[in-house]
């Protein structure tokens, strides 16, 4: 795609040095960098969703190497596709060093997707093939919506990775607001990018860490989207037994992975009951 | 050439009923010119052609169709259909008079989309009672309060009714030729001694093989005439383990039944649980796993081979039947 037909907006989220020093954009017609100081990537999206003046909005993280195509196939699947709001493709993983085995048990933690035949609806039950935050192009009504919506609410801010934290329910928040507008979401084998991941991301304490945060934030999001539901969390006798259960009977990387779920919907139990 | 085909397959109707779905047919908003009209009619004791006058419509037609079934009546209809639209017509739907009108509407709007449907609004002969309301899906009876539209499989209760269902020309051509293939296929479909349904999600179904979506939409309604006779418990476990039967086959022919349901010990606790259920609830929830076992029974016969064409398959469902859980 041409570079004056979009624009490229860098938004730097408190980084040390200033990333204006380290990156030219000069090669860009039509780029600047906008800076946001409230660390987070909630603050930092609506930072970019306030600046953007395109018709579709595509947050594209600093690990992320789109394809040549992705811009244009993003707006041909917007015109051929105009009931979508929030739409995004596949995720292919770049390893730095050759991962080890046991990271397919975490592979789907990492955002990584791929993608064999695409898929389309307006349901907002269906999580498995709502678009991620990696690539997802948003168009501008539902991004203006959000925005909006997460100025008035203090919870979804929350929703999001801040700083340290890492989980990605801010992503299916963004999604869904799609939803709530009337509009649908989608993935498509079309769409493709590839994610960077270093060698240091490759360890088990880290993609725990990961995975908790996503468990504490998708329960948050599951009941702020529907208030009557309730998170699953079973009693402290009825955990030991299942964690003697799990620890004789389960393969150690997938059930730490389950240990690490629990602990975060325990969490997100927690916050909900002292905000009540 | 016409925009809509209505295909209405009929087998010894109840003539105040069918009277009143095709009054309905006559005031619909589309020009006549617009839409032809297909009337199948399956081996009736008396012959439609003689009693209907149809002289109205100057495209419609009355097709007999002799061999006995919900699904051989079906395909008669979509061969002899010549629009890129069909709307599938039962003998007791009362189309709102803009249906088809509207169905044109989307079809323009909704170019992904391969078969859809809208809000089924009961009519009820008698006032059903209380414990009827929880399974009136049952009867196809379901209001749509905003529009759905999807190109994700998996979700059955998201698929439009047969009562109403309009597919896209090759949509029904592919399914067609589907059947024409497949006995499983053939099997799907009530007749008269016979109570496996789901043909209608089958065909629905098909949209997803060509890449097409399905949907559900407010704006399509119609009223679902239900006489006193099939609010008759009898009736209604008759259509309960039709339905589940037909949830297993389309299913297996899917590619996501769960086998796993059918272990001894899962049904011996599902049958558990069903028993502990207030007595109503319970025959149903009985006659959904008879349906369900009697099914899977014969599925097995056939992909191993022992039965070969839809009637062996039918008889070996009906004899599974009389046959005990376990």
């Amino acid at each position: 795609m041409l570079s004056n037909s979009w624009e490229l907006l860098l938004i730097d989220n408190a980084s040390d040095p200033p990333v204006s020093t380290i990156c030219d954009l000069s090669w860009h017609p039509n780029a600047r960098f906008v800076d946001e100081k409230k660390l987070g990537l909630t603050p930092t999206r609506l930072a970019g969703i306030r600046e953007a003046n395109g018709q579709t909005i595509v947050f594209v993280d600093d690990d992320n190497v789109l394809m040549p195509d992705y811009l244009q196939t993003a707006v041909d699947i917007r015109e051929a596709y105009s009931f979508l709001g929030a739409w995004s493709g596949r995720v292919l993983p770049e390893f730095e060093t050759a991962p080890p085995a046991w990271i397919a048990s975490y592979l789907p933690y990492l955002a990584l997707r791929d993608v064999r035949k695409s898929r389309w609806s307006n349901l907002d039950n269906s999580f498995q093939f709502l678009p991620t935050g990696a690539g997802m192009c948003v168009n501008r009504e539902v991004a203006r919506q959000y925005l909006e919506d997460v100025e008035k609410d203090a919870v979804r801010v929350a929703l999001d990775r801040r700083g340290t934290e890492l989980s990605s329910s801010g992503d299916f928040d963004l999604a869904l607001t799609a939803c709530d507008l009337g509009f649908g979401t989608g993935v498509f084998k079309e769409l493709c990018l590839t994610h960077l991941i270093p060698a240091s991301r490759i360890s088990s304490e880290y993609l725990l860490q990961i995975v908790e945060e996503t468990a504490f934030s998708n329960a948050l999001l599951q009941v702020r989207r529907s208030p009557d539901s309730k998170i699953r969390v079973s009693s402290t006798i009825r955990r030991l037994l299942g964690r003697l259960s799990r620890w004789l009977t389960l393969e150690t990387h997938y059930r730490r992975i389950l240990e690490a779920e629990m602990r975060g919907r325990l969490k997100a139990k927690n916050v909900i009951e002292r905000e009540n | 050439m016409p925009a809509i085909s209505v295909v209405l397959c009929t087998h010894n109707p109840r003539k105040d009923i069918l009277a009143r779905t095709l009054q309905a047919l006559k005031q619909q908003t589309l020009s006549i010119s617009r839409w032809e009209l297909l009337i199948v009619d399956n081996a009736s004791s008396s012959p439609l052609d003689r009693e209907l006058n149809l002289s109205w419509h100057c495209n419609a037609r009355i097709l007999k169709e002799p061999e006995l079934g919900a699904n051989p009546a079906r395909q008669r209809g979509l061969r002899e259909s010549e629009a890129d639209m069909i709307v599938l017509v039962d003998d007791d739907n009362l189309l709102s008079p803009d249906y088809l009108s509207r169905v044109l509407e989307i079809a323009n709007r909704w170019p992904v989309l391969g078969a859809w449907g809208g809000s089924n609004v009961g009519e009820f002969e008698v006032t059903p009672p209380t414990w009827l309301i929880p399974y009136l899906s049952i009867l196809a009876v379901r209001v749509i309060n905003r529009p759905f539209w999807t190109s994700i499989e998996g979700d059955l209760t998201m698929l439009p009714f047969g009562a109403g269902l309009c597919v896209r020309r090759i949509v029904a051509q592919r399914y067609m030729l589907d059947v024409a293939k497949n006995p499983l296929k053939q099997v799907l479909g009530r007749s008269d001694n016979y109570e496996i349904s789901g043909e209608d999600p089958d065909i629905a179904s098909t949209a997803f093989d060509l890449n097409l979506g399905i949907g559900l939409f407010p704006e399509l309604s119609l009223r679902h005439y239900l006489s006193a006779a099939r609010l008759k418990p009898e009736s209604l476990l008759r259509v309960v383990r039709g339905n589940s039967a037909g949830v297993v086959i389309l299913n297996y022919l899917r590619n996501r039944l769960d086998c796993s349901r059918f272990r001894r010990g899962r049904r011996l606790r599902e049958l558990f649980k069903v028993l502990c259920l207030p007595s109503f609830n319970r025959r149903i929830h009985l006659a959904r796993l008879q349906g369900e076992i009697a099914a899977f029974r014969a599925l097995n016969a056939f992909i191993s081979g022992r039965l070969r064409t839809a009637d062996e398959f039918r008889a070996a469902f009906i004899d599974n039947l009389s046959r005990s859980f376990f």
